[in-house]
């Protein structure tokens, strides 16, 4: 898995190429969480580059949109691929996180 | 039966009059199109206008008795699935012809029919036979066939010099189905053929391609008649046994992917295709061409487009099929309607035919690739597609041929299938149903047992996005048993398949899985390693159509049923 770190005005974006799995999501954690630690609870997720999710991944993904609520900021993913938006939907977290279909749209959400 | 949510009026239930007597309309606007396959064919048999126009009329009254079989459950599907004319029998039917005239024409469209009706029977048996990318395959070659029939009619070197009026016309016709088919909404779109062509006519009407002694003819019959049966004989010709059942074999196959789509349609609890049903479908249209052959009209299939009307507006009551029946019925008692297809300008039949088979192709081309395709299968379609298109550019393979044989290589259509049915068979030798792979748990290659899936889907021919879900359970099982630490050895994967259905079995010394059926809260998942096993547990549920897990002597086993 490959992390890319970039900054939108207030809004923090990282990309994501690669799978998110038990192997990969101990990295993502700590990527996420220093992110949001350094003050950037604006935080964009894109996922346009991740082909699969497993649900450590999950576990990453609701345990950052948490700390992210807790510090009234706002948590976007865009760039679904059809199985990673399958596995949302089934495992029933589609509605509970804010999901775009573009960066642009994406990142004038976070940065609301 | 649980009604979907988009449907308005469910199959059992009774529409409005008006509602019902204006789908009725919509449906018989939506198969007017193809009657332009038994105008080519009728034309081609060299009849003078005013038979070509009973024969229509005829024709009409056909697809009025086929469709009211069709939605009858004692005979038919039961399901809102009116009769069509199809371009399946163009390319045998176009030989008949030319072989045999008339009589010939009818008497293999008879035939056809009944070999249809038996076929129906052995439906089940004879699937792996014919595997879905045949099918497309098929699909594909009836396409390519009657493209190029219908531009043999402007461009062949027999044909008459085409005018510049012609091209006109043609190109009028045809420009504005596709403006109606890409920029239209909703009923325009729909129709779009239907509203080309009446442009068609009115262009050639204004360029006198349809003079006075069109309008003549029109004016020369009565508003109200019955047809007359024009034919009282019928051959047979044993050369032309295979290219009839090569188009009925087709329209067969069509007429269970139309019946299945009829059964999803109408039931929110579908699950899998009802065999009854769609033997019933393909029973009553083998029936429906013999009435065809019999009555003096062309062979005759289940309209799928009908069933994407009935989708789009939400009535797919059996109601509006008996309105379809009953109205085509009316329809053939109305000779200046038949004369006014029978006077259809070449152009605007050209512009008609090309711009359906393009759909053809390109729907061909869409269920060969829903499939997985490994190097057999891809060996069967493309030397099937090469030996179709080398009997199209090399039309004196077929005329130096020996008369016996002629009819098999002098259609593309026919040997294509040939060859591809043929391969078919050969290389079922040595596939098998059954893969086996051993994974060990410090040496996990994910892409190694995603390739695996892979390829077996491929061996096997199998849906594309039902091996995607499989490989998805498959990784995230091994995920889980393996994170959890639960296991002791390898595991053991075993995937298997059938038409119907796809499983993958993981064998593992341990504990077995837990699979939830409700999904753990937030604060589960997130406490700890527990919650998030569960959570993998309850998505492996969820992907699966049917899972188990089980433990035996300290051996455990994880099931995934897939519906295939």
């Amino acid at each position: 898995m490959e992390l890319r770190q970039e900054n939108a005005g207030a809004v923090a974006i990282v990309a994501i190429s690669g799978r998110i799995d038990s192997n990969t999501s101990p990295q993502l954690e700590r990527v996420l969480i220093d992110t949001i630690a350094a003050g950037a609870p604006r935080l964009v997720l894109d996922l346009t580059g991740t082909q699969y999710l497993s649900s450590a991944g999950l576990r990453i993904l609701l345990l950052t949109a948490k700390q992210i609520e807790r510090a009234s900021g706002r948590f976007v993913l865009h760039g679904l691929c059809d199985r990673v938006r399958d596995v949302l939907d089934l495992s029933g977290f589609l509605s509970e996180l804010k999901v775009c279909s573009d960066r642009t749209e994406a990142v004038a959400i976070a940065g609301a | 039966m649980k009604k979907p949510a988009g449907i308005v009026y469910a199959l059992e239930e009774i529409p409005p009059p008006l509602v019902t007597a204006g789908n009725a309309v919509q449906h018989v606007a939506l198969i007017s199109i193809n009657f332009v396959y038994p105008l080519l064919i009728f034309r081609a048999a060299g009849m003078p206008t005013g038979s070509v126009a009973g024969s229509l009329a005829i024709g009409l009254i056909v697809l009025g008795v086929a469709s009211l079989l069709h939605a009858t459950r004692w005979i038919g599907s039961g399901f809102l699935c009116p009769a069509t004319y199809t371009a399946a029998y163009l390319s045998p039917s176009l030989l008949a012809v030319k072989a045999g005239g008339l009589p010939l024409l009818f008497g293999m469209t008879l035939f056809a029919g009944f070999a249809e009706a038996a076929f129906s029977r052995l439906l089940n048996r004879l699937r792996p036979y014919f595997p879905t990318e045949i099918s497309g395959l098929v699909i594909l070659l009836i396409g390519i066939s009657a493209g190029i029939a219908g531009l043999r009619l402007l461009l062949d070197a027999s044909a008459d010099a085409v005018a510049p009026a012609e091209w006109l016309v043609s190109c009028i016709t045809l420009g504005s189905m596709i403006a109606f088919n890409v920029w239209g909404r909703g009923l325009v779109r729909m129709l779009c053929a239907l509203e080309g062509l009446i442009i068609g006519y009115a262009i050639s009407a204004a360029t006198g391609l349809l003079g006075q002694q069109h309008i003549a003819g029109i004016e020369g019959v009565p508003w109200i008649a019955l047809p007359s049966f024009q034919h009282d004989h019928w051959s047979f010709d044993v050369t032309l046994v295979i290219p009839f059942m090569v188009a009925c074999l087709a329209v067969a196959m069509k007429a269970v992917g139309t019946i299945t789509v009829c059964q999803r349609m109408v039931d929110a609890d579908w699950v899998r295709p009802d065999m009854r049903s769609a033997t019933r479908g393909v029973f009553t249209d083998g029936i429906s061409t013999m009435v065809a052959g019999a009555a003096g009209a062309v062979g005759t299939n289940t309209s799928t487009p009908s069933v994407g009307l009935a989708s789009a507006t939400g009535v797919a009551s059996r109601r509006v099929a008996y309105a379809i029946g009953a109205l085509f019925i009316v329809l053939g008692l109305a000779p200046k309607l038949a004369m006014l297809l029978a006077i259809m300008p070449r152009a605007v039949m050209v512009a008609a035919l090309l711009f359906t088979i393009a759909f053809i192709i390109v729907n061909g081309l869409q269920i060969i690739s829903s499939r997985l395709l490994d190097a057999r299968r891809t060996l069967v379609i493309g030397f099937s597609i090469l030996a179709g298109v080398a009997v199209e550019a090399f039309p004196s393979i077929a005329a130096e041929a020996h008369p016996s044989v002629a009819p098999l290589i002098g259609s593309s259509l026919v040997f294509a299938t040939l060859v591809g049915l043929v391969l078919n068979l050969l290389f079922r030798i040595g596939s098998r149903r059954r893969a086996r792979l051993t994974i060990e748990p410090d040496r996990i290659d994910v892409e190694a047992i995603e390739k695996f899936m892979v390829t077996q889907g491929a061996a096997w021919g199998a849906r594309r996005d039902v091996i995607d879900r499989a490989s998805f359970n498959l990784v995230q099982s091994i995920e889980t048993i393996t994170g959890s630490a639960v296991t002791r050895g390898a595991l053991e994967v075993e995937a298997s398949f059938d038409e119907f259905s796809v499983d993958v079995r993981v064998t593992y010394d341990g504990a077995p899985l837990e699979l939830p059926e409700k999904r753990p809260t937030s604060e589960e998942i997130l406490a700890s390693e527990e919650g998030e096993r569960r959570l993998a547990g309850f998505m492996l549920r969820r992907f699966a159509d049917r899972v188990s897990a089980s433990e035996r002597s300290g051996r455990a086993t994880v099931l995934f049923h897939f519906d295939h």
